[in-house]
């Protein structure tokens, strides 16, 4: 289709690459690229800086589990047995139950879990026949973080501490905001530095229930993995087999059982301590905790 | 250091002819004016990087790339003049003028997209291969090009057959 286009020939002015010639003969000479990347370098301070800004988000804390029932309170519920699962593979808060004239509405407050098993829970509740309505009702809180940390959080940046050159109180500080900041609830971290070694326990707190995992002689988990960079010790203690309060089968620490841990991590050749944390925090949260040495 | 401007010169000349019909196509939505703008941007920034073309035999696709970034960048330009009152000067070249015969080609290219108006040109005024458009553009395959190639023409002929053609911007009075 060659035709057409003849007609922008006639736009273009006679003679004009004699202006074009005078044009580039008297250009100035070029312009330095220092200015330029002065701007750039302004550029990319003012978005550091914005990204320091901090700001108000809405992040999840978890699901509330709510459902009704016919009848009086009671463990033998359906409904309630079926929660024991669910509820053994994630920290949860009080499980209430609440009697009124017509039947009985059950609460609970699951942290952070795997979705596809909180909608598998609720379609198995919603088609109890006793059951008269079931719902998962999101828990979030209003914070106040930088524009980029509130950035990584939505994006899942996974959390990362080097713990080789940093004292006990700076790494809890750290590790402790890491772990808020992927949004592991109220989770925070102690470290202890005692005979050469260190140790780091993590505690959950929850509304109304206090998930710690305590030192208790015979249920520690004490995991020693050597690396290059020095020697991992991560220590996590906690009770077994308590029944939180009012929730038949209570288990925080399914999802950290010790024998399991080491037996996966043997299986899988990564029994660092890194990969010790990883595995035993996978059932709380979709965070992941990778990089934590401490000092030979 | 300023550099010798007659090497430049010489490369230029076979070409400016096309380059000059090439940016006026793809400037189907701008005035007049900002098409001058735009070629007298873009041959002072292919005289000033003139220096860094390893290859005097690819001058032509290089030179129709930098026109091509200097015309989207008078697009973006244009667009900021709306919300900022800009003192208008005059242009230091008269390149263009407008022409009757031009003006519904120019209406008709205007209503194609961005990437059919660009490879339509380099193809009809521009002379190149279907291989060296899937280079200008970043296409990964020639075929993609034929295609754009196919609906661009096919566009134009329509449009081209309407009438009458809207009127093509332009700030300098006939």
């Amino acid at each position: 289709m060659p035709a057409p286009f003849d007609a922008l020939a006639a736009t273009a002015a006679p003679d004009s690459f004699d202006a074009a010639t005078r044009l580039i003969r008297t250009a100035p000479p070029p312009r330095p690229r220092r200015g330029r990347l002065g701007m750039a370098g302004l550029a990319l301070a003012a978005l550091v800086g914005a990204g320091a800004v901090p700001v108000r988000v809405a992040e999840p804390l978890g699901v509330e589990l709510r459902w009704r029932v016919a009848g009086q309170p009671g463990a033998d519920h359906e409904s309630v047995r079926l929660l024991a699962p669910l509820a053994t593979a994630w920290p949860t808060g009080p499980f209430e139950a609440v009697e009124d004239s017509v039947g009985t509405t059950y609460r609970i407050a699951v942290a952070m879990a795997d979705r596809s098993a909180l909608r598998s829970w609720h379609r198995a509740v919603a088609a109890l026949p006793d059951v008269r309505e079931a719902a998962l009702v999101p828990i979030s809180q209003t914070v106040r973080r930088p524009l980029l940390a509130a950035a990584a959080r939505r994006l899942g940046v996974p959390l990362a501490v080097d713990a080789r050159h940093v004292a006990a109180d700076a790494l809890a500080e750290a590790l402790s905001a890491q772990l808020q900041g992927a949004g592991l609830g109220g989770l925070t971290a102690r470290v202890t530095d005692r005979d050469g070694t260190r140790e780091i326990a993590l505690a959950t707190e929850r509304q109304g229930t206090l998930l710690r995992f305590r030192a208790t002689p015979g249920l520690t988990l004490r995991i020693e993995a050597g690396s290059r960079s020095g020697v991992g010790r991560i220590r996590l203690d906690h009770p077994t087999g308590t029944a939180g309060p009012g929730l038949p089968g209570f288990d925080p620490a399914r999802a950290m059982r010790p024998a399991d841990a080491i037996r996966q991590l043997r299986a899988s050749g990564r029994d660092s301590a890194a990969a010790l944390l990883e595995a035993a925090f996978a059932g709380l949260d979709t965070a992941h905790v990778r990089v934590i040495t401490s000092p030979r | 250091m300023r550099p010798d401007p007659d090497p430049f010169l010489e490369a230029l000349q076979p070409h400016y002819d096309d380059a000059l019909r090439y940016v006026r196509g793809l400037c189907a939505k701008l005035s007049v004016r900002d098409a001058e703008d735009a070629v007298q941007a873009g041959l002072l920034r292919a005289f000033e990087a003139f220096g860094s073309l390893r290859d005097p035999a690819r001058f032509r696709p290089w030179l129709f790339q930098i026109l091509t970034r200097e015309v989207y960048g008078a697009r973006r330009r244009a667009f900021w003049r709306r919300f900022v009152p800009l003192v208008e000067t005059p242009a230091a070249l008269a390149l263009f003028t407008d022409s009757v015969d031009a003006t519904d080609l120019l209406a008709a290219l205007a209503r194609l997209g961005d990437r059919e108006r660009e490879a339509l040109l380099l193809y009809e005024v521009g002379g190149f291969r279907v291989d060296e458009i899937r280079a200008l553009q970043g296409d990964r395959s020639a075929s993609a090009v034929k295609s754009r190639l196919a609906r661009a023409r096919s566009r134009l002929r329509d449009l081209l057959d309407e009438a009458p053609a809207p009127p093509v911007p332009s700030t300098r009075a006939a």
